[in-house]
């Protein structure tokens, strides 16, 4: 049995379709990324797993349970968490207090804690920052932030969407990192969204070419990176 | 005559700041206004006046009822009515002006004309230096006014509670994807909010008198104040709440009513003019 | 835009549905006693039913509905052998005078050819109007001649003028008491303004104006008068005039000025308080001794007819009656008596019937006066209601009739 298995989704925003009978689906410890150009419906997608875009038609299972139509704060403890794009951390409260609320589906106090030193370790900025405002701080650090907070509901599936966005290649490579380390040592499976091909290509074992809501091309990232049609297009290479 | 007029003052702020709570951490929550707000401060008070002069219960067991009692009052308004038009400034205000008027109407009705009173069970007058008195039931609801105050900064600022309700106002989609239920939180801060109107209706009642309007006027003061704090903003409406009663103590005392009015609006106007969003509000 | 044009729907059916609600809970008093068959004279009772002044209004609109009752019980009234019965037409002004002006028009609309309300401030703006559409008018005013002269033929004053309160038995109470610093603390509307200049020139006439020492306004929602006790008590005043303060207003006004130390009398003599909630809101020894005109104390009731009514009104509405609601009654009954004297609908025909009629109502002898009278300077037309007018004092939580 697949973690996340998406079939045959379809969902959109008021008139406008944006994903036109996806199917994919994310096995145990996995790292996937979609790649696609601006539109194509890579958000899409993990707005329709984490519950923020309903679907109209098709189903999404996770662990053998159907989820889609669920809301999206339930979905959240099921182990599904998501780094949204833009980051989203609570600007006008402090690191610890956004930390604290990633942690909002967990009940046990001693796991939570327990789990507040694992993100301190992995990003120790956030541990010697905890009493800063988030919305004070650096657009890297409140990426480190909007990741650490995600690991404090202790998902089994992160979706991330745009890390890269307006930072730093080597901010960016240091986020990278950190995420396959968790993959790693916690087996958390990843489905990200990345606008950066190249970085996508490098950072997953598969991935999925979307065009106008479609799939129109799957594969080992390896592969996929030698494909005439990603090279041309998405790695701008000649 | 300067100690009476900082006491009043003092008294006067603590009063509009225990009216402008409830209102200050709605539309804080839901960038929304609530102008059913001075309704729930008329039923606060008429539940306490029916509670100890009808029943007979002592006043502040009355006191705890109106704390049990209305957030489930909160809670099923904002349910049946507020949920569904908040995302519409205008809607939300016109609808909540409708049932304000509903209310007050149907109040006349329902509890009589008659003006009523509801006395607070500590009595007597406090004499300051500086040939100041201060009765004794303004000094109790002054300082019940600051506790709850103190118990609301608490609320919103150290507790779970208090982090969801801060996060669904700054960001509701992304409190969603923390696993908050961003509408049960909402709800949770709309039943908090009118549970303060009432509880404050309850305790300023003791100080004046009781009918289905006696909301009204403190409402709009705490408008008044809100817009003056900076909208949303808990420690603007404290500063604000303080600034207007010692504006309506020293202007009424130095200048008469008309002219201390005047002059209140004036500054409040001044104010509005250099900082329009309000003392602690964001540029 | 989907979410936003579903929400605006759902607000649409909420409001209709507030309307609708607002509109069955007005519905029975909208319609009065409806016959069939029979025609109709509709009264409009304009009047504040939510408010501060809430309670004046239904003070007096449930004294002319219990007119209104009793001359439909008798069988209403006969015009050219035609039988008219009257209906009470509802709608609530809040006290606020441009509200009070819809609520005329309205009324207007729906066919009302007469009309109640009170207050001088909302009866002011509506003047124009009921002097257009000959609307002929009993109301509850303090105000003097600017409300009753010769240009304003079709408004009645139930109560009696502050010329005929503060200036003429107002002044008589000073003299007794011997007031030797007076401050008039009243309502910052045409009423405590009006007030105020009539209390100025009586003073001046009687050669006493030195002994107004403060006069300050403030508004009829007032809570809490502190700051301005604070400020008119430092002129050490032995005597306050209320002017038209209902019973709250007067009860906190009083309450606030012993806490603060002030030892001196009270008078509110253009307004006619309730005893009940001025005694609980202000303490019942806080409010001893405060003088009052326009209180009847229930076990002094002048007259069979005044007890009869005192004792209904309490068994239909739970509580004592106020003036407002025996002077309305009684006016109306004297309107009332008029329209069927004249024979006619002509109100023309039948204000002029009402400045010469005299009827026997509740106090005795009930007449319009106010031409060439010395007391009432520049009314210049037989416009005021006139009938015994006691002076109270309150004594141990109750009315005693002042010696």
């Amino acid at each position: 049995m697949s973690l996340l298995e998406i079939k045959q989704v379809v969902a959109g925003y008021g008139p406008a379709v944006a994903l036109h009978g996806v199917s994919l689906s994310l096995e145990q410890g996995e790292r996937v990324s979609l790649l696609g150009a601006n539109g194509a419906g890579k958000s899409s997608i993990v707005n329709v797993v984490s519950g923020l875009l309903p679907v109209r038609s098709g189903e999404v299972w996770f662990q053998g349970e159907r989820i889609d139509g669920w809301a999206a704060h339930r979905i959240v403890g099921l182990g599904i968490s998501q780094v949204p794009e833009g980051r989203l951390v609570f600007p006008k409260m402090t690191v610890w207090e956004n930390l604290e609320l990633g942690a909002t589906s967990l009940k046990d106090t001693v796991q939570k804690s327990q789990l507040l030193e694992q993100v301190f370790e992995l990003f120790p900025r956030l541990a010697e920052r905890h009493k800063q405002m988030a919305g004070t701080m650096s657009g890297g650090e409140q990426q480190m932030l909007a990741v650490g907070r995600s690991l404090m509901s202790r998902p089994k599936l992160i979706l991330s969407d745009e890390i890269s966005m307006g930072l730093a290649p080597l901010v960016v490579r240091d986020i990278y990192d950190t995420l396959l380390r968790i993959n790693q040592e916690w087996g958390v499976t990843l489905l990200m969204v990345e606008q950066e091909a190249k970085l996508a290509l490098e950072v997953a074992d598969s991935c999925h070419l979307l065009e106008s809501g479609r799939i129109v091309a799957s594969g080992p990232a390896d592969e996929m990176a030698k494909s005439e049609l990603v090279r041309k297009v998405y790695l701008a290479e000649d | 005559m300067f100690m009476q007029m900082a006491v009043t003052g003092l008294v006067l702020g603590s009063i509009y700041m225990l009216v402008a709570s409830g209102l200050t951490l709605i539309y804080g929550i839901m960038h929304q206004v609530n102008m059913a707000h001075g309704v729930f401060f008329m039923l606060g008070a008429m539940a306490t006046y029916y509670a100890t002069e009808v029943i007979g219960l002592p006043y502040f067991v009355a006191l705890f009822a109106v704390v049990l009692v209305f957030p489930i009052i909160g809670a099923a308004f904002e349910r049946g009515i507020f949920r569904n038009i908040r995302h519409i400034w205008l809607a939300g205000y016109m609808a909540t002006v409708g049932v304000w008027m509903l209310m007050e109407g149907l109040g006349w009705q329902v509890f009589g004309t008659e003006q009523k009173a509801v006395s607070f069970p500590i009595t007597g007058l406090i004499r300051l230096p500086g040939g100041a008195v201060l009765p004794a039931n303004k000094l109790w609801v002054g300082l019940i006014a600051i506790a709850i105050m103190a118990g609301v900064y608490y609320l919103v600022g150290r507790t779970a509670l208090g982090r969801q309700l801060r996060a669904v106002e700054q960001n509701p989609r992304a409190a969603e994807l923390m696993g908050i239920n961003a509408d049960r939180a909402m709800a949770k801060g709309f039943a908090l909010g009118v549970t303060l109107a009432a509880l404050a209706g309850g305790l300023v009642s003791t100080l004046y008198s009781v009918d289905p309007s006696c909301g009204s006027t403190p409402m709009l003061k705490a408008f008044i104040i809100i817009i003056l704090g900076g909208l949303g903003n808990v420690t603007g409406s404290v500063i604000a709440a303080y600034i207007l009663g010692f504006i309506d103590s020293f202007g009424g005392s130095l200048l008469g009513y008309q002219a201390g009015h005047f002059m209140g609006f004036g500054l409040v106007i001044l104010i509005l003019i250099f900082k329009p969003s309000g003392i602690m509000g964001d540029e | 835009m989907r979410i936003s044009l579903k929400s605006i729907g759902m607000t649409v059916k909420l409001l209709a549905i507030v309307a609708l609600s607002a509109g069955l809970i007005m519905s029975p008093a909208m319609t009065g006693g409806v016959q069939a068959e029979v025609k109709k004279l509709k009264i409009l009772s304009n009047n504040p039913f939510s408010g501060k002044a809430a309670s004046w209004g239904f003070s007096q609109d449930r004294g002319v509905g219990l007119a209104v009752d009793k001359v439909n019980q008798a069988g209403g009234i006969k015009i050219n052998g035609e039988t008219y019965m009257w209906e009470k037409i509802q709608c609530d002004n809040r006290y606020i005078p441009a509200d009070a002006v819809s609520c005329l028009k309205r009324g207007v609309a729906q066919g009302a050819k007469f009309m109640c309300t009170l207050g001088g401030a909302v009866t002011k703006p509506q003047i124009p109007l009921i002097n257009k559409d000959k609307i002929v008018t009993i109301a509850a005013i303090a105000g003097g001649a600017d409300f009753t002269n010769a240009n304003n033929k079709y408004l009645f004053r139930t109560m009696p003028s502050a010329d005929l309160t503060i200036a003429i038995e107002g002044i008589k109470i000073y003299k007794k008491l011997g007031v030797k610093k007076l401050v008039l603390l009243t309502a910052d509307n045409v009423l405590g303004h009006s007030d105020a200049k009539t209390l100025k020139n009586a003073l001046k006439v009687n050669k006493m104006s030195d002994i107004l020492v403060a006069e300050e306004f403030v508004p009829i929602d007032t809570g809490d008068f502190t700051p301005v006790l604070t400020r008119v008590l430092a002129k050490n005043p032995d005597h306050i005039e209320g002017g038209a303060w209902p019973a709250a207003g007067l009860a906190l006004l009083i309450k606030q000025a012993r806490e603060l130390g002030y030892k001196g009398t009270f008078t509110n003599l253009s307004g006619a308080p309730k005893v009940g909630p001025l005694v609980k809101i202000g303490g019942k020894k806080n409010v001893e001794g405060v003088i009052m005109l326009r209180l009847w104390p229930p076990d002094q009731l002048p007259t069979q007819a005044f007890k009869d009514y005192w004792a209904e009104y309490r068994k239909l509405y739970k509580q004592d009656p106020g003036a407002n609601s025996w002077e309305s009654y009684m006016a109306f009954m004297h309107l009332s008596a008029a329209v069927e004297k004249a024979q006619s609908l002509d109100p023309d025909k039948i204000v002029a019937v009402m400045r010469d009629l005299k009827i026997v109502s509740l106090l005795g002898e009930l007449q319009l006066i106010g031409k060439d009278n010395p007391l009432l300077p520049g009314y210049g037309i037989n416009n005021q209601y006139t009938s015994p007018l006691p002076v109270t004092v309150l004594k141990d939580g109750n009315p005693i009739i002042y010696k």
